[in-house]
C-alpha cells in the first residue's frame, strides 16, 4: 500500500506511459496491463503462456492512458494491451500475428486486434469471421497487419 | 474547507474568494443579483493546489468560494436558495444529488429546466425534506465537468443530531492527471466507456491530496464521506477503529460495522459514520481503499493522534442513532412491479450494438444516451401516490452505481436475499451480475431520471426516464 501523497500521485500519473513499452530484453516476456475488473484479459494471458512466453499480468485503471500512449486510435482499442519486445500488442491477438511481428521485426509501434471479437483468443464464443489485426506505425497510422 | 452557513449569507466573503477567478469576474453584469438569501454558485474555470500547498496548480472548474466547492449547510425543512451563475464557456445546470425535490429544480437539462447558458443563471429554490449528508455537482457534459473538479457536499441538518464532539465532511473526488499535475483532457474514450469509466491517479478529500487528519483520543467524530468521484468505487477500511454506519446516502439505518469492515461506496454514495477516537495518542492509523485489486490498494488518509491526554477516559455513553425522515413508506401488497435489465458493456454479449449507434450499454434494450436533453421518452410511467418496486438486473460484467432521482428507495433484496435492516438510498450499488429490487412510493409528480453513476457508462447508454404522473 502507498500512501496518495503528491510525489505518489505524480509518480502514477508518470508510470502510466511508456517506460514498460520500451525494449524488453528477453522478447519472450510479456508485461500485460489489464483492467482489474476484466477477466477474459487473464485468459489471453493463459493463451500467450500456452505458446510459450513469461506473462506478468498488472493490473491498472489508466488503460486508455495506456493505449493513447501506445499510438492505438480510439477505435482501434483493445481491452487490455502487452508489451511483447520492443512493440505494444493491444487486445486479443493471435499467436499468428504476434509471431510475424517478432520474426519479422517491422518499423511499428504495436498491432491491434480492437474490441473483443467472439471467439479470438481468450474470449469465449466461436469465430464469426476473420480477425483483421492492424498495425499501428511508429508515426501513428494504422493500417491492416494480417487477417488471421 | 470552508462551509458556509445557511441562511446567513456571507456573500462578501464569497465574491471577495470568486474575485480571484478571472473568468468569473469577466462574466457579463447582465445576470439578475441574487435573491437574499441565496447561496451563489458560480462554476467557473479556477486554479487550485489539489496536489497540495507548494506543489504547481491545477487548473480546475470550481464553483467559488475558497477550494473547489463550498460546504452547504441548510437546516431540514427550511426554504433553501442557490443562485447559479454560468462562468463556463459552455452549458451547466446543478443537481442536487439525493433531494427530494419538486421535478423543476431537479438539475436535468432539456427534461427538467432548460440548461444554464453560458453567462446565464437560474435559480434553485427547494425545502429538503431529508436530513443528510447530500451532494451537487453539474448535470450536463458531466465527465467533463466534474472530471474538472465541479461537485460539492450539501449537508441538511437534523434538528436534533446525534452528540458528537466534531464533525467532518470528506469529498472525495478521482483526478485523471499528466504528470504534469494538470487534468487529461482526454474525456471520452470508447473503452472506458464500455469498461469501469474514466478512474483517476490521484484521490483527494475536499479537493486537496489529503493530509493526515490530526485527531484526539477519546472524542466521537461524525464522519460523511460523499464519493463524488465519475468512476472510482471505493472500499474503505478504518485501521484499527470500528466505524459505525448510521446513514446511507443521507438516510438514516440501523446503526451497524460496514460487512468485513469494509465500507463500499460507489460514485455518488454517501455514508455518515460514527467514529469514536480508540486508539493509541500518538500513533497513526490509515484509511485505505482496497476496492481494485491489492496491488490498486492505497492509502486515502490517515488519522494522526495527538500526543495528548484523551479527551475522555470512556466511549461516550449517547447514542449514535439518527432521528427518522419523514419517508413515504412502501406498500409491497398494492406495488407497481417493474423490471429494469442493465446490458452491454465489455464481456456483456452487446457485440455489435456498440459500434451501431455509439451506446455501450442500456436498460431494457434502449440505450438513453449523454446527460439529459429534450425529449427523453419514459420507459415506464408510474402512478402517483402509488408504491412501485424496480427489479434492477445487472446482466453486465460491471459494477454500477444505479441513481433514482427525485426520491430514496428501500432496498429489499440483493440475488433474492432480504436485505437485513431498513436501508435507504438514492444510489444503490449492483455487483456484477447482481440483481436488486428496490422500493419507493412515487409520490414526487415529474419526469425523473434513472442512471448508473458511473458517468462513462450514464452518457453511453445507463441512462432512463421514469414518469411519476
Amino acid at each position: 500500500m502507498k500512501p496518495i501523497s503528491r510525489r505518489a500521485a505524480l509518480l502514477m500519473a508518470a508510470c502510466i506511459p511508456l517506460p514498460a513499452l520500451a525494449a524488453v530484453p528477453k522478447p519472450r516476456q510479456v508485461m500485460l496491463y489489464k483492467s482489474p475488473q476484466c477477466t477474459c484479459c487473464d485468459a489471453y494471458a493463459d493463451y500467450l503462456r500456452q505458446h510459450g512466453f513469461a506473462v506478468t499480468v498488472k493490473p491498472t485503471n489508466g488503460l486508455d492512458t495506456m493505449s493513447r500512449w501506445a499510438g492505438v486510435p480510439e477505435e482501434l482499442e483493445g481491452c487490455h494491451i502487452s508489451t511483447i519486445g520492443d512493440y505494444a500488442v493491444a487486445g486479443h491477438v493471435p499467436i499468428e500475428a504476434v509471431r510475424k511481428l517478432l520474426v519479422e521485426h517491422p518499423p511499428l509501434k504495436a498491432i491491434t486486434l480492437p474490441g473483443m471479437p467472439s471467439g479470438s483468443p481468450g474470449m469465449l464464443g466461436s469465430k464469426q469471421a476473420p480477425f483483421t489485426v492492424y498495425a499501428i506505425g511508429k508515426d501513428g497510422t494504422s493500417s491492416v497487419y494480417m487477417t488471421v | 474547507m470552508p462551509t458556509l452557513p445557511f441562511p446567513a449569507l456571507r456573500r462578501r466573503e464569497f465574491l471577495r474568494a470568486g474575485g480571484a477567478f478571472a473568468a468569473a469576474a469577466a462574466l457579463p453584469r447582465t445576470t439578475a443579483a441574487a435573491p437574499r438569501g441565496a447561496v451563489q454558485l458560480t462554476p467557473a474555470p479556477a486554479s487550485a493546489a489539489i496536489l497540495g500547498d507548494g506543489a504547481s496548480e491545477t487548473a480546475v472548474w470550481a464553483y467559488g468560494g475558497a477550494g473547489l466547492a463550498p460546504v452547504l449547510r441548510v437546516r431540514q425543512d427550511t426554504p433553501f436558495q442557490a443562485a447559479v451563475r454560468n462562468g463556463l464557456d459552455e452549458d451547466t445546470t446543478v443537481h442536487f444529488h439525493g433531494i427530494r425535490l419538486p421535478n423543476a429544480m431537479d438539475g436535468v437539462p432539456g427534461l427538467t429546466q432548460p440548461p444554464i447558458r453560458p453567462g446565464g443563471s437560474f435559480e434553485y429554490a427547494f425545502t429538503p425534506p431529508d436530513a443528510g449528508t447530500f451532494w451537487y455537482h453539474p448535470h450536463a457534459n458531466s465527465l467533463v465537468q466534474m472530471g474538472r473538479g465541479l461537485a460539492g457536499a450539501l449537508i441538511v441538518e437534523e434538528a436534533e443530531p446525534p452528540q458528537v464532539d466534531r464533525e467532518l465532511v470528506w469529498l472525495v473526488q478521482d483526478w485523471r492527471l499528466t504528470p504534469d499535475g494538470q487534468v487529461d483532457p482526454h474525456f471520452a474514450s470508447r473503452m472506458q466507456q464500455a469498461m469501469a469509466g474514466r478512474i483517476g491517479n490521484a484521490v483527494t478529500i475536499n479537493g486537496k491530496v489529503a493530509q493526515p487528519v490530526p485527531v484526539r483520543a477519546g472524542e466521537r467524530i461524525r464522519l460523511r464521506i460523499v464519493n463524488a468521484a465519475t468512476a472510482r468505487i471505493m472500499a474503505l477500511r478504518f485501521e484499527g477503529h470500528r466505524a459505525t454506519v448510521v446513514a446511507l446516502d443521507g438516510q438514516p439505518c440501523e446503526p451497524h460495522e460496514p460487512m468485513r469492515g469494509r465500507l463500499l461506496l460507489g460514485p455518488a454514495m454517501r455514508a455518515d459514520l460514527i467514529l469514536d477516537m480508540e486508539g493509541q495518542p500518538g500513533r497513526r492509523y490509515a484509511v485505505t481503499d482496497d476496492f481494485y485489486e491489492d496491488e490498486l490498494a492505497y492509502t486515502l488518509v490517515s488519522l494522526a493522534y495527538e500526543s495528548g491526554r484523551p479527551l475522555r477516559d470512556n466511549v461516550l455513553d449517547a447514542s449514535v442513532r439518527l432521528p427518522a425522515n419523514p419517508l413515504p413508506q412502501p406498500d409491497l401488497a398494492a406495488a407497481e412491479r417493474h423490471e429494469l435489465v442493465l446490458q452491454g458493456g465489455m464481456m456483456g454479449g452487446m457485440g455489435m450494438m456498440m459500434r451501431m449507434n455509439g451506446a455501450a450499454w442500456a436498460i431494457n434494450g434502449i440505450p438513453m444516451m449523454g446527460d439529459g436533453h429534450a425529449g427523453m421518452p419514459p420507459l415506464l410511467t408510474v402512478v402517483l401516490g402509488r408504491t412501485c418496486t424496480l427489479l434492477l438486473k445487472n446482466e453486465t460484467a460491471w459494477w454500477h452505481p444505479m441513481h433514482l432521482h427525485g426520491h430514496s428507495v428501500q432496498v429489499l433484496t440483493r440475488d433474492g436475499a432480504q436485505v437485513p435492516g431498513s436501508i435507504w438510498g438514492d444510489t444503490v450499488l449492483l455487483a456484477p451480475r447482481e440483481t436488486v429490487e428496490v422500493a419507493f412510493v412515487a409520490d414526487n409528480p415529474g419526469d425523473w431520471m434513472l442512471h448508473c453513476h458511473v458517468i462513462d457508462h450514464q452518457v453511453s447508454g445507463l441512462m432512463t426516464v421514469i414518469r411519476v404522473a
